[in-house]
């Protein structure tokens, strides 16, 4: 199946227009979400949700997305005017199984999402994401942090449309890629006109921490409409000599540097986990990992 | 051997194959505070930075000696996990990490233990508070947007958890800014309570000295300690610059 | 010298001859074997030229349109050989200039004798006179700087062949085939060792006054330690009555050399512009872009920096600015091979009155690249909500130990900016006009004085709107 496409096309010859992956969904489970909910995926299958959050509420739904095999999972999300959801995924499953994750999302007028993604280095993780702000003030946050191992495939696709005024978007993606990893990171903004008085922030931090690794991104921005704040960022590359020095100074070695901060990528986005014993047992997760 | 905390001999060291020290003699004990002094651009931080290890300068002739051991070819985090610590000048930000871990990995390379994580917390509260710093900076990315003051007091932080038995106090800069004067004077006072370390204070003026009980002053000049005296020296200077030793 | 140039002796007869006997299939390919052939006769090519055009010509046929980028659908390819036919026609007169044309000239205050060359209908007298003193000064150097056609037979003809279409095979993409077969006019120069050159030198002094610059191709050789700065193009819209230019430009620096090559474009607003450039630098040399892109009703350009030396290092810097009916697609490549390499690009992008400007770009550190920099920054400045901007830039890297940082943003012009000037007494036209201006210093303060007021007179007439 082809996904994780681009909104614009650059050069073909870089291969980064979208993904190919081998899988073809078969029986799709289908289910519906209407209250905070711990949805735990341990088994691997094709699953699509549709979260609902009526007017004013808010939601809060953390998935544990720890299939052994192939999970294909697809949220389709409608905050209706004035809602919110958090919504947390944590890629958690077995080291060789793979999470096709795709998120669809519709925000109507000063609603919110806020997406938090943690990929802590087990497994295929292909991630496709596209937020509409169809709503005036309507905004959408997504944190993700990840670390990628060698023969491990990342592929990530997020897409935020501003259609209504005053709309904010914030992406940020944290990670490091380890000896032999592989991964494509894809964020863009879309300014559609009519989106006047809005903002959009797109950042990406990679540390690489190995040989052999492939580094690809694609950050985008596209605009049709002139009363608008667009920024992206991305810094790319290794603990620099002076940073070593500092850290070496104190003790902390190169490993324990660079481990320190692979972790604070996940450790920045633990605080959104309200479930405090699914938290710890995270946290566990990450020291084993990491 | 054996009987300093931390010696140099005959220290020989160069920098892109330029020499800026040409042979320094030091030696400091337990307990002891010391103070170099010296007109700028003469080798004082020179001799800060190799004596923690700094890769970019070279010692091309001499030896350091540490707690009776050699450390001239030991790399840096070897010599700070035996107990040496240097505070910057000018730290860097490393964003990623906060303050709060950073200390905490520290402590843990050092002790090789797991450290308790309630017990740090509460320690780290204290010590904060001692040097009057905003608690919220312990989980503000480290040196990230830090005012001056702020970077200096997180780095004489660091220098009362980590407890490090030599400390390097590079004040060069610190000079006549009221505020880093206090904060330093203040970590001085409250290590020497917390453990008998040895303190070398690398200063231009003579300012931070004020409310200090200093064991030995020496004063270099071109890459060489040209005189070595009690806190008379530090009046001398004073009144009369460092003129009188230069050649 | 005489600028000479294939189409006036091609007999306009070869042409209609063929209109009537060839069957429709043949005339749907276009561009056939036989006009090439009679091409390459005309031009008098060694074997080997002759032999590429013909290579040329049979990747055209096989390569596939790009399948992304801005429409060409404007381009009559089933006619193509019509672009090469037309440039018998460019023998043409002053009266069938658009006006439009003709009005920028008066307003840019663009010299009669110019305006003439510019619009490809006269010959330049002034400028002859001048080219040929440079040639002179230059010569003593033992600089070349001659029109590539006869530099393929003098005694340059083993260096051209070299290097011709090296950089840029006609494998690249369709338009580079095509640039393959039928190529014509350019530039060649050559910068011996140590030599530094002066005064930059100029293509505008090598202008054809027939206007069959469309399928121009450049090719610099600065050799090692030497240092030059060629600019390319002029601000006054070049008018040519055939919409396409689908030129090359290869420029070769060796070991710590050095070469500027500055580009003000602006072409006429009818125009296909799908040029190729492409940079190859040797250990330690350093390549500088400057590049304006004002013109074109559609462009495709990306200056593309090979970094084969360790230590070599590039710098771009361009503005875009893209105005009514026009679609700009603009940016830089850089493939990063060497240790120690480093690349920087700084862009600026304007988008008014429904145009559509992309910045696009690519940059590549391969594995062995080590201790590679890379620095990016683009800036878009978006001054209506019909017009577009597009960024769309792509990384691929390969190595740890490698720095890159890429920063972007997009807005408009700040309210606080203009009301400040307006309140020092501007209209709020000359406000804009002077913060777009401003918004362009980029590349106007890398230019020399003449280019950069040149410059600054365009952004102020397109910013009137006054351009068609």
């Amino acid at each position: 199946m082809k996904t994780n496409i681009l909104p614009a096309y650059t050069f073909n010859r870089l291969k980064m227009n979208y993904a190919e992956i081998n899988y073809e969904p078969a029986d799709i489970k289908k289910a519906a979400i209407s209250e905070d909910s711990f949805i735990d995926l341990k088994t691997a299958e094709d699953v699509a949700f549709d979260i609902e959050v009526a007017e004013g509420e808010e939601r809060s739904v953390i998935m544990n997305l720890a299939s052994e095999g192939t999970l294909n999972l697809s949220s389709k999300i409608n905050i209706k005017a004035g809602a919110s959801l958090k919504l947390v995924q944590v890629y958690g499953g077995d080291s060789k199984g793979r999470v096709i994750n795709s998120i669809e999302g519709d925000v109507d007028k000063e609603g919110k999402i806020h997406i938090v993604q943690l990929l802590p280095g087990r497994g295929d993780c292909y991630t496709d994401c596209r937020i509409e702000l169809k709503g005036d003030k309507s905004s959408a946050y997504i944190d993700m942090a990840y670390l990628t191992k060698g023969g491990q495939k990342h592929d990530s696709n997020y897409v935020v449309n501003h259609r209504g005024k005053e709309t904010v978007s914030d992406i940020r993606t944290d990670g490091a890629l380890k000896d032999g990893a592989e991964k494509t990171m894809r964020q863009t903004i879309d300014f559609k006109t009519g989106a006047s008085g809005s903002t959009g922030k797109e950042n990406e931090k990679v540390l690489l921490l190995g040989e052999d690794i492939v580094n690809k991104s694609i950050p985008l921005i596209l605009c049709t409409e002139e009363d608008v704040q667009g920024n992206h960022g991305a810094a790319i590359g290794s603990l620099n000599e002076e940073m070593l020095f500092y850290l070496e100074s104190r003790g902390i070695s190169k490993e324990e540097g660079e481990r320190l901060m692979t972790y604070a990528n996940f450790g920045r986005l633990l605080p959104f986990i309200d479930d405090e014993k699914y938290r710890e047992k995270i946290e566990e997760l990450l020291a084993e990992e990491l | 051997m054996g009987e300093y905390l931390m010696e140099a001999k005959n220290l020989h060291v160069s920098v892109n194959d330029t020499e800026i020290l040409h042979g320094v003699d030091f030696a400091v004990n337990r307990g002891e505070v010391h103070v170099l002094m010296g007109p700028n651009g003469t080798g004082k931080s020179t001799f800060g930075f190799a004596l923690i290890g700094n890769p970019k300068y070279d010692v091309t002739e001499g030896s350091i000696i540490f707690d009776g051991k050699d450390i001239t070819e030991e790399p840096v985090n070897d010599r700070a996990k035996m107990g040496m610590f240097l505070s910057f000048q000018n730290p860097i930000e490393v964003p990623g990490i906060t303050l709060s871990s950073f200390i905490r990995s520290a402590l843990e390379q050092k002790t090789g233990e797991r450290v308790k994580l309630w017990d740090f917390k509460k320690k780290l509260k204290e010590t904060m508070e001692v040097l009057q710093m905003d608690p919220s900076y312990a989980e503000r990315d480290l040196n990230v947007g830090f005012s001056g003051g702020e970077k200096k007091k997180a780095e004489i932080l660091q220098l009362l958890m980590l407890e490090p038995s030599f400390a390097i106090l590079d004040e060069t800069d610190s000079g006549l800014d009221v505020d880093a004067v206090r904060t330093v004077s203040a970590g001085i006072e409250e290590y020497r309570k917390r453990c008998n370390g040895g303190l070398l204070i690398i200063t231009h003026s003579t300012k931070i000295l004020e409310s200090l009980a200093v064991d030995k002053v020496h004063v270099m000049v071109e890459g060489k300690i040209v005189k070595t005296g009690d806190y008379k020296l530090v009046e001398e200077i004073n009144n009369q610059g460092f003129e009188q030793f230069e050649s | 010298m005489e600028e000479k140039t294939y189409v006036e002796d091609i007999d306009r007869s070869l042409y209609d001859f063929r209109n009537e006997d060839e069957d429709a299939y043949k005339l749907d390919e276009g561009l056939t074997k036989e006009i090439v052939l009679q091409i390459s006769k005309e031009k008098n090519d060694p074997d080997w030229m002759r032999e590429l055009r013909l290579k040329s010509l049979d990747i055209y046929n096989s390569l596939e349109m790009p399948d992304w980028g801005p429409s060409i659908e404007g381009l009559d390819m089933d006619h193509i050989v019509t672009y090469v036919r037309k440039n018998t026609k460019m023998a043409g007169d002053w009266d069938s200039v658009p006006d439009e044309i003709k009005d920028t000239f008066e307003k840019l205050g663009i010299p009669e004798a110019e305006r003439k060359s510019l619009a490809g209908v006269g010959a330049q007298y002034d400028s002859e006179l001048v080219y040929h003193n440079i040639r002179e000064d230059v010569a003593k150097q033992g600089v070349i700087y001659t029109d590539l056609e006869s530099a393929v037979h003098g005694e340059y003809a083993d260096m051209i062949q070299e290097h011709f279409m090296h950089l840029v095979p006609p494998t690249d993409h369709k338009f580079a085939a095509l640039h393959g077969a039928v190529w014509s006019g350019g530039s060649f120069v050559y910068v011996p060792k140590g030599v530094k050159v002066e005064i930059p030198l100029q293509s505008y002094f090598r202008l054809n006054a027939k206007g069959a610059g469309q399928f121009e191709h450049t090719l610099i050789i600065v050799d090692e330690g030497a240092d030059l700065h060629f600019i390319e193009g002029c601000s006054a819209p070049k008018y040519n009555v055939a919409n396409l230019h689908a030129g090359c430009v290869e420029l070769f620096v060796a070991k710590n050399a050095r070469l500027r090559y500055s580009t003000i474009e602006n072409w006429s607003k009818n125009m296909y512009n799908l040029n190729t450039k492409r940079a190859i630098i040797e250990e330690g040399g350093k390549m500088e872009w400057v590049s304006g892109s004002f013109g074109s009703h559609v462009s495709y350009l990306y200056p593309m920096t090979i970094l084969k030396g360790d230590n070599s290092k590039m710098e771009f810097t361009g503005i875009t600015f893209a105005g009514k009916g026009q679609n700009l697609d603009t940016g830089a490549k850089v493939v990063h091979m060497g240790k120690n390499t480093s690349s920087y690009m700084n862009t600026r992008s304007i988008s008014k009155g429904g145009g559509i400007s992309t910045f696009r770009s690519s940059v590549e550190v391969k594995k062995e690249a080590v201790d590679s920099k890379v620095s990016v920054s683009c800036s878009s400045l978006m001054l209506d909500s019909i017009s577009r901007s597009d960024t769309i830039p792509a990384m691929d890297i390969r190595t740890p130990r490698a720095d890159v940082g890429h920063e972007a943003q997009i807005g408009k012009i700040s309210d606080d900016e203009v009301f400040y000037l307006m309140s020092r007494g501007m209209t709020e036209e000359d406000a804009k006009a002077l913060i777009v201006s401003g918004f362009a210093d980029n590349v106007s303060k890398e230019l020399p004085l003449e280019y950069a007021i040149e410059m600054n007179n365009l952004i102020k007439l397109e910013m009137k709107g006054s351009i068609g």
